[in-house]
């Protein structure tokens, strides 16, 4: 269950605000919605050639996230305070329940990263970026994460472009975030989705 | 009995009281004599039901668990409270143990790998349905997003021995959580708003309700948490004990505040009827010798005594103030125009208070019939100090009244005329129009009269702690179902096969629930969820090979298809790690699994959905209570109806059935109107009215006993006893009336009943006797 809440968590809290950090970061407004397209690559360890998928992310802030994954096998997972489902295009199939409250807890922890701020249980470790880029290096301390996050490496301008997940067992998410749209509000297709 | 006779009962029984009394002093000393856990005054469940329920209850630790939060909107800060708060526990006497969440996390990993091997037959619960159901591709779907997405549990590991991640599924769905995540050094912590909160889990390690550990919870634990909350670190709490103790402090609170009111209201009375403190001292050592008497054969009899029965008792026995004030009034008399001689004044009160003290100790003495044990001991110290008051009165009374003349206070005299003004309009109640509509009443009040067993009812909770408690559950989940499906069977096999069975149904019914079988299921499910998983992994593994780009080749040995079912013992069982322990009861003869429910469904519908057999049964812990609480009711009903009865057999006997219907009508009319009031007011009638209203029984007939029984030469104004009776009415109004104003419902429904009851009981008798010529009858 760690294993899956701290994939969730941190990567949903992510892709919204974590370069705060930095003078450029944009903060996303409450109620309001980001768009964006992801291509990511999931390096196995065994496994020669990376997992390339590609699609479509999703942020309501407060309200959950959708990971529309287009190719090569479409699915759409949906994150909301009910858990994970995923989306057959009518109903929503509980992936994992139990109402976890925590992937909220830690996005809004995410939220609001500063500097001078902590993450209770992660190290946030600043690590040299390219111009007009910063980047976070965010480790765990406790042994029940450590079993299966090594660290979370995040970059980004205005917005993350880059999310890099390590496995202790050398498995690795590269992820990157392109095409940045922020909706002042959540539209209705989405609250079609998010809805518990 | 000549007077140096009485001199010498008199000291002979001041030296029996005072042995006894020293007897009490010895025997309190002793550990234990007096018990504090207000458990205890609940009786033994005998009902299969209750027991179930009681189980579950001490075997999950239900009411021992607490939880407290530290909150700030700086981390570090609320981490620090919490430190400081551990740091605090140490040295406090307070018997709480810290919960060992590290520990637990440490059993769930060794139990999960050990289960690893028989991977094969175990699988989550919507895997499983799915699989039944013959979803494949739903379940190809989320197999594949499991794989691909960052979300996802699957690791490159799990590519040749679980690759469709049912076992990482399994472990996922079957362990509890509660919304929490951990920081570097273990310690739980939950974020809301702008704050980090800090968790601190713990189990009082000693009965909640023992007044010496809510003493322990008020006088060490509390000024901890306020240090704390001083130095800015907001504080929430939750657990039975929390609310124990606040009740506990509550009720200090209300016997303070209302015992101080009661006795300088009646020491105030008492000295403007009487210009002096001797009616007060009589009172005193009349009630001490008593009380004494009581203590005395509780603690022989019961080698101990409730402390709550000790102080009710005593209450109850407080009745004798009013033979003090009788005994006083009485004292007034004039014969030639002199004082009644002091050794005398008890003659007078023949044969109505023998008589009254009798009724009153049959009724007290009735309550060993209710099945609580406290009841029990109170009416055995009540029946007995009461019957010892009558003695103390008679033996030592003339030594308080005043030697020579004595005149009554103008005020006395005053109030004794405006009473027999009252009493004047008396024979209205003998009218028609008087009977029939007492009749409506009585009718239209009995009718509408709705009953309140609800045990919820009763208590009072804290409403800051109730606060307190919604907003930690708005943050952490919690298993805060009291309801559960009991399922009992002869062996391990069919006591999780009936569980599966009960599962299934709830899940048809869409009844969230958490059961033993999500984590360990029958060996026969394991057979079958072996027998699907295979078949699906081999129609799908293609799929998978697809997904990864390589070849990797079905193999049953390696995803465990080879390995043998997993087998529980009695003594696995019992050893689970906490979360799933108490959803299963293993014991040598007994084996008992609990399926809690999550619903707001009513036991009605979950009865008839269950369905019910001697090895499946629906508890409701708090319906069980209820309904135990509506049976004492009734029983009580009964024994009000039985000491009606009681009273009218000893009266008929005595002097024929004329006069008993005279003495018993104006108490029995008042007990059947109260009743009535409380129906047209629509307040709900419990148990705790039905107590008060065998109180009004027991001191109320006494009214009627001395009006009855008054000397009819003595002239109007010269007899005091409709002031006796209107100073009983009060004192006792102040002794027990005084309750209704408790926040504990349990408490004032005692009170409201007694008040009402009492001041129709003065009223009735004085105008049904205060004016009759009782040698009428």
């Amino acid at each position: 269950m760690k294993k899956w809440f701290f994939n969730v968590a941190f990567l949903v809290g992510l892709f919204t605000n974590v370069q705060a950090n930095t003078p450029e970061a944009a903060v996303l407004p409450a109620h309001s919605m980001m768009k964006a397209q992801f291509v990511q690559n999931r390096y196995l360890s065994g496994v020669p050639m990376p997992i390339i998928s590609k699609g479509n992310l999703t942020l309501a802030e407060g309200r959950g996230l959708v990971w529309d994954t287009l190719t090569p096998f479409p699915s759409t997972l949906i994150i909301t305070k009910k858990g994970l489902f995923q989306w057959d295009g009518q109903t929503k199939a509980p992936v994992i329940k139990g109402g976890d409250k925590a992937i909220f807890e830690v996005m809004g922890q995410i939220f609001n990263v500063a500097p001078g701020k902590t993450i209770p249980g992660f190290t946030l470790e600043k690590v040299p970026a390219k111009k007009k880029f910063w980047s976070l290096r965010l480790v765990p301390g406790h042994p029940q994460v450590t079993n299966f996050i090594k660290c979370i490496i995040i970059t980004g301008g205005k917005y993350i472009t880059h999310i890099s997940i390590q496995r202790p067992n050398g498995d690795h998410d590269e992820i990157d975030i392109l095409s940045h749209k922020i909706e002042p509000k959540v539209t209705s297709d989405m609250e079609v989705l998010l809805n518990d | 009995m000549t007077r140096n006779l009485q001199h010498v009962f008199a000291a002979l029984w001041l030296a029996v009281i005072m042995a006894l009394g020293l007897y009490c002093l010895q025997s309190v000393q002793k550990e234990g004599s007096i018990q504090f856990d207000i458990m205890a005054l609940l009786p033994e469940a005998n009902d299969h039901n209750m027991r179930f329920a009681n189980d579950f209850m001490s075997e999950a630790k239900v009411a021992h668990r607490i939880v407290i939060l530290f909150g700030d909107s700086e981390a570090e800060k609320a981490r620090k409270g919490l430190e400081q708060f551990r740091g605090s526990l140490t040295m406090m006497t307070v018997p709480i143990q810290e919960k060992n969440t590290q520990e637990i996390e440490k059993s769930y990993r060794a139990l999960y790998k050990h289960l690893f091997d028989y991977r094969a037959g175990l699988a989550s619960r919507d895997d499983f349905t799915l699989l039944q159901q013959g979803k494949q591709q739903t379940l190809v779907d989320q197999v594949i997003a499991n794989i691909t997405s960052p979300f996802g549990t699957f690791t490159s590991g799990q590519i040749q021995t679980d690759p469709f991640g049912f076992f990482a599924r399994y472990v996922t769905n079957a362990k509890t959580m509660n919304g929490a995540s951990v920081d570097d050094q273990g310690n739980i912590i939950v974020t809301a708003g702008e704050k980090t909160w800090y968790v601190f889990q713990g189990y009082v390690e000693d009965k909640i309700f023992s007044l010496k550990v809510q003493e322990k919870i008020n006088e060490e634990l509390q000024p901890v948490l306020q240090n704390i909350q001083n130095s800015g670190v907001e504080i929430l709490k939750v657990g039975g004990l929390f609310y124990a103790a606040a009740g506990a402090e509550q009720a200090n609170r209300e016997i303070s505040n209302i015992g101080l009111i009661s006795t300088l209201g009646i020491v105030l009375i008492m000295l403007l009827m009487f210009r002096g403190p001797r009616p007060i001292l009589l009172a005193i050592s009349v009630v001490t010798s008593g009380l004494i008497v009581g203590l005395a054969a509780c603690l022989y009899g019961y080698g101990s005594i409730h402390i709550l029965s000790l102080v009710f008792g005593s209450s109850l026995m407080g009745v004798a103030v009013d033979y003090g004030i009788h005994y006083f009034c009485a004292s007034y008399k004039r014969v030639n125009n002199q004082s009644i001689d002091r050794f005398e004044i008890i003659r007078t009160l023949l044969p109505a208070l023998p008589l009254g003290v009798l009724t009153s100790s049959i009724g007290y003495g009735l309550l060993m019939l209710a099945p609580f044990p406290g009841i029990q001991q109170m009416a055995v110290l009540a029946c007995l100090g009461l019957l010892c008051t009558f003695v103390s009165v008679s033996l030592w009374g003339p030594y308080f009244i005043q030697t020579g003349d004595r005149q009554a206070s103008s005020m006395a005299i005053k109030t004794q005329n405006a009473l027999n003004r009252f009493a004047s309009i008396g024979p209205i109640m003998k009218s028609k129009t008087f009977g029939v509509a007492a009749f409506v009443f009585i009718a239209l009040g009995l009718s509408s009269l709705n009953f309140n067993d609800n045990v919820r009812g009763f208590q009072s909770l804290n409403p800051e702690l109730k606060v307190q408690e919604e907003r930690i559950k708005s943050m952490l989940s919690f298993d805060n179902s009291s309801r559960f499906v009991a399922v009992q069977a002869a062996d391990i096999e069919s006591l999780l096969t009936t569980t599966e069975a009960v599962a299934q149904r709830l899940d048809q019914a869409g009844i969230e629930y958490r059961a033993v079988t999500d984590l360990i299921p029958s060996v026969s499910q394991q057979k079958e969820a072996r027998a699907l998983k295979a078949r699906f992994s081999q129609d799908n593994f293609q799929a998978i090979e697809q997904v990864l780009g390589i070849p990797i080749g079905f193999s049953k040995v390696s995803m465990g298809f080879e390995n043998e079912n997993f087998i529980p013992t009695e003594n696995f069982l019992n050893t689970l790690p906490e979360g799933f322990r108490e959803l299963i009861s293993v014991h040598d003869k007994s084996l008992i699994s609990r399926v809690l429910l999550n619903t707001t469904q009513s036991t009605g519908y979950l009865q008839t959905m269950i369905g019910q057999d001697e090895n499946v049964r629906l508890i409701d812990p708090v319906g069980e209570y209820t309904s135990l609480f509506a049976s004492y009711r009734e029983l009580m009903m009964i024994l009000a109806m039985a000491l009606v009865v009681v009273f009218f057999l000893l009266l008929t006997l005595r002097n024929g059935l004329g006069t008993a219907f005279v003495i018993t009508r104006p108490v029995v009319l008042s007990v059947l109107m109260t009743a009535s009031l409380l129906g047209i007011l629509g307040v709900g009638f419990s148990m705790f009215h039905a107590m008060g209203l065998i109180l009004v029984l027991c001191i109320g007939i006494d009214y009627a006993l001395f009006l009855f029984w008054r000397d009819l030469k003595t002239e109007e104004g010269e007899e005091l006893l409709l002031l006796g009776n209107g100073l009983a009415a009060i004192t006792t109004i102040l002794s027990f009336g005084l309750l209704s104003l408790s926040a504990t419902s349990a408490v004032s429904s005692f009170g409201l009943a007694v008040f009402i009851g009492i001041v129709l009981n003065f009223l009735i008798t004085t105008l049904f006797l205060g004016k009759i010529e009782c040698k009428d009858y």
